[in-house]
């Protein structure tokens, strides 16, 4: 029914969009996986040794950030947001959404500041009495910096999701809950969190994957000295060595780490499509 | 439970909630006014706006103007690339439809930077490295993404029959498009083309690589100027930086349905 | 004009056919309502009519015109949708005026036709320049939708189950008013529904349809009175379906004999459905014997109140039916049940046994 001119001009709207995503996003990404098997225009797995060899601690101590940070988020946004289902109150939700709008850097250096030995967060504590400012722990230059900011950043995305999914559930399931003589917390546990299992997985896979995929708050909070997460590690691998086969194996790996994100997606696609 | 406990509890839980939001952004404040600090004072000895006349009237503002400039430029692109695409994809059988959609959602897969790193790679080839073009069209690919999704759930949510009601009567498609649909759409588009700009404001991972050492954009020149502890330069460029931001959040709060935010903010 | 719709087939997958082998004449000015159950593809018919879905067999004719292949556009007919599809971001009178636009009519020409339809309509005109759609009510809703539609003039009228979304009583009055509007204009009209007191009370012709198929087409009297399958009969009307069986030279409903005239059967044994309206039976505690009358006997479980009578639940050899009659039954158990001959249908199961 449609003339052929109006079919080339539709196929012509789709011509920028494409090009640049696979020019600039899907060649890049099949250029990792090559470049990851080349070694001095030879392909071995030189590369994955050497990965191996100087950055195996690196990827348990990213994958140990990474789930450390999803642990702390996911009982947080069930709590908070089974609450919040459970009773609405919009500064709350308003005051969490807060996050997702800084950007990542902003994160990084208030973090910096507030962590430091001398920062916000010691002086409220020695206020309180808990920290003694003779010998304060410094947290931001830490696994533990970098947790909580990777956390404080994704927390308006684990609320919203959790949000979405608690949303969903129908209030009548929740007031029989409650019917049964179920306190809040209760009902939270043995209602809303069962109902939700399969969002509250997707949230979890999808924050694992941005986690390993984190750049640059953990490059502006990892230590001097000592582990580092991946993606700091692949950057200096390009910049200061230049190195990039290493870089390129340490990026089929963290393709490898996000291959959940990756599925649920192409599932989304085929359920959205038939 | 006694009403003074309940009382009590929930000042409690909002002053906690408060703290953990506001607490990392006083700092950034307080360093930001600081003219004095010094160890082991818990707040500055002296405070002021010293440093704020010092950085606006430095070369912060070029960048300002640059980082504004450049996503402006992302979003109007952005737009004039997804929202006729958008349309067709929501609307019409297209081949391939399905790896049309997959190609779109790679991006929000897998982790940016070593994809970047390969991208930087070819933007070298074609001189676009440390080029504005170079940079905005790293910027494109995380935008066209994100914004791809955002419209085409838009315009799926427009009900059909009002399409329809059009062609019944006689209306072209293209007449539909831009008398139904683009109309109806208009709410949905302002959400994502405000998501795109800011993302493009935001955007650090690829700027860092593609647009250094000429393209200097707010978040880049807070990261350098942190990472030289510059802290009270630092401090105020990240305060600019979140500031649209959080106009945003203030402004379209209630228009931005959840559903578009849940593919924002990552990266 | 008339349209004529011929052999028409469509399957969405290969597997299942959503209609098959449509015949259908709708007469010049004519009002035709179809009437089937959900997914009965009632609603493919009226798209494939309209033009929004294409068929894969048959022919229909718009008169003399083949619109088998015309997009929906070139077709000349209006729809009325279910939830209206007025375009929210138009003005009541934008939304009538956009076909007049795009037919090229002048300024003063289209605002005299606007003017005129809503008076038909019944809407005021004031300030249908400045108010939007979502201000009004769903009954003055369709109706702008309905001016929009006939305002151009359309050959066919094609009408989506236009009233669902409305509450009881405003429905009733579109009915009589959708009908009267159409009969001024001498439009033909085609009405998708499922309720059939809006398709008895509408229309000229209706036509049943089930699983595709079309199960009888009719004046509402015909199709009420000589329901011609057991579908047709259970489904117009609040119907009751007793299983009957015919065995050694004789009908019965379990164990009961009961005497129905007709010719047996070649096979000596076969099952049959006996279809009785609710309305059309009594329920009685002395049996009166009456050639005139199918009778048969039952427990009579309970009767409740239903402000204009009382509905009687009754067990019938293990079968439950139930009957509505004005007169209550104070005393539950035995009871006779009796329907004139001319009120129950007799469908064969198409197995014998």
């Amino acid at each position: 029914m449609t003339s052929v001119r109006t079919r080339i001009a539709g196929m012509a709207l789709f011509v920028p969009a494409i090009f640049i995503l696979s020019v600039l996003f899907v060649y890049p990404f099949f250029r990792s996986f090559i470049g990851s098997f080349r070694v001095n225009n030879h392909w071995g797995l030189q590369n994955y040794l050497t990965v191996m060899d100087l950055y195996k601690g690196d990827i348990l101590y990213t994958l140990a950030i990474s789930l450390a940070s999803l642990l702390i988020l996911l009982i947080f946004a069930i709590i908070l947001g089974g609450f919040l289902r459970l009773k609405q109150n919009t500064v709350l939700e308003f005051l969490f959404k807060i996050p997702l709008f800084i950007p990542f850097v902003v994160v990084g250096h208030a973090m910096r500041v507030f962590l430091a030995p001398h920062g916000t967060l010691n002086a409220v504590l020695a206020a309180l009495g808990l920290v003694n400012l003779q010998n304060p722990p410094s947290l931001a230059f830490s696994a533990t910096g970098i947790v909580i900011a990777l956390t404080w950043k994704n927390l308006s995305f684990a609320l919203l999701m959790m949000m979405g999914a608690f949303r969903s559930i129908d209030d009548s399931y929740i007031e029989a809950s409650y019917n049964m003589g179920a306190k809040s917390l209760r009902t939270i546990v043995s209602v809303l969190m069962p109902m939700a299992k399969g969002a509250i997985a997707v949230s979890a896979v999808l924050i694992f994957t941005s986690m390993i995929g984190s750049f640059s708050i953990p490059i502006m909070l990892g230590a001097g000295n000592g582990p580092q997460m991946a993606m700091v590690d692949l950057y200096y691998q390009i910049v200061y060595q230049n190195n990039y086969g290493a870089a390129n194996a340490l990026g089929v790996i963290s393709y490898l780490l996000s291959m959940g994100a990756a599925i649920y997606y192409l599932r989304m696609v085929t359920t959205h499509e038939r | 439970m006694n009403a003074k406990l309940k009382l009590f509890l929930k000042f409690l839980g909002y002053a906690c909630a408060i703290f953990v939001i506001f607490g990392p952004i006083s700092s950034i404040v307080l360093w930001s006014l600081a003219q004095k600090w010094y160890w082991p004072h818990l707040f500055p000895q002296e405070l002021g706006l010293f440093y704020w006349q010092k950085v606006l009237g430095g070369n912060i503002m070029h960048s300002l103007a640059l980082s504004f400039y450049i996503a402006i430029l992302v979003t109007l692109l952005t737009l004039l690339f997804t929202v006729p695409m958008s349309y067709l994809l929501a609307r019409y059988k297209i081949p391939a439809k399905g790896l049309i959609l997959t190609l779109f959602l790679l991006p929000q897969a897998f982790p940016q930077l070593p994809v970047f790193t390969n991208a930087m790679v070819l933007l070298y080839r074609w001189d676009l490295v440390g080029t504005m073009p170079g940079v905005v069209l790293i910027h494109l690919v995380g935008a066209l993404v994100y914004s791809v999704w955002t419209l085409v759930s838009v315009f799926r949510s427009i009900p059909i029959a009002l399409e329809e009601a059009a062609i019944n009567v006689g209306a072209s498609k293209l007449r539909v498009f831009f008398t139904i649909a683009l109309p109806n759409a208009i709410p949905g588009i302002i959400a994502a083309s405000l998501l795109v700009f800011l993302y493009s404001l935001d955007e650090f991972t690829g700027t860092l690589l593609i647009g250094s050492p000429f393209i200097t954009t707010m978040p880049i020149y807070m990261y350098k100027t942190a990472m030289g502890y510059e802290m009270q330069v630092a401090a105020i460029t990240a305060l600019l930086l979140m500031l649209p931001g959080l106009l945003l959040l203030f402004l379209i709060e209630k228009y931005l349905k959840s559903q578009y935010l849940a593919t924002f903010g990552r990266g | 004009m008339d349209i004529s719709i011929t052999g028409l087939s469509k399957s969405y997958t290969t597997r299942k056919k959503v209609l098959s082998d449509i015949d259908l004449t709708f007469q010049a000015g004519s009002f035709t309502a179809i009437l089937g159950p959900s997914g009965c593809g009632k609603t493919t018919l009226m798209r494939c009519i309209s033009g929004f879905l294409n068929v894969d067999q048959g022919v229909i004719r718009f008169g003399d015109q083949e619109v088998t292949h015309l997009p929906p556009q070139k077709r000349g007919t209006a729809m009325v949708f279910q939830n209206y599809a007025l375009w929210p971001h138009m003005t009541v009178y934008e939304n009538i005026a956009y076909g007049l636009k795009i037919r090229k009519y002048s300024k003063q020409e289209i605002e005299k036709k606007i003017l005129a339809i809503l008076e038909t309509v019944e809407i005021d005109t004031q300030d249908v320049k400045k108010r939007y759609p979502s201000q009004y009510s769903g009954g003055q809703q369709q109706r702008i939708a309905l001016a929009r539609a006939l305002v151009l003039e359309p050959k066919l009228l094609l009408l989506d189950e236009p009233l669902s979304n409305l509450d009881a009583k405003v429905r009733q009055r579109l009915r009589v008013e959708i009908r009267k509007i159409q009969k001024d204009l001498g439009i033909t009209a085609v009405y998708v529904t499922h309720d059939q007191d809006e398709a008895l009370s509408m229309a000229d012709q209706i036509v049943l349809m089930n699983e595709g198929k079309i199960e009888q087409i009719g004046s509402p009297e015909n199709i009420y009175k000589h329901p011609q399958s057991y579908f047709a009969a259970q489904f117009i009307g609040t119907s009751n379906s007793l299983q009957v069986e015919y065995r050694d030279g004789a009908f019965y409903i379990g164990q009961q004999l009961i005497y129905i005239p007709q010719s047996p059967p070649a096979l000596n044994k076969m099952s049959y459905d006996l279809v009785i309206r609710s309305k059309d039976a009594r329920v009685t505690q002395d049996r009166e014997l009456e050639s005139e009358l199918l009778s048969f006997q039952g427990i009579l479980r309970e009767s409740l109140f239903t402000g204009s009578g009382y509905r009687h639940w009754l067990e019938v050899e293990r079968q439950d039916i139930y009957i509505e009659s004005e007169e209550n039954i104070p005393e539950k158990g035995l009871c006779f049940v009796q329907i004139p001959r001319e009120k129950y249908f007799l469908y064969s199961r198409e197995e014998a046994i």
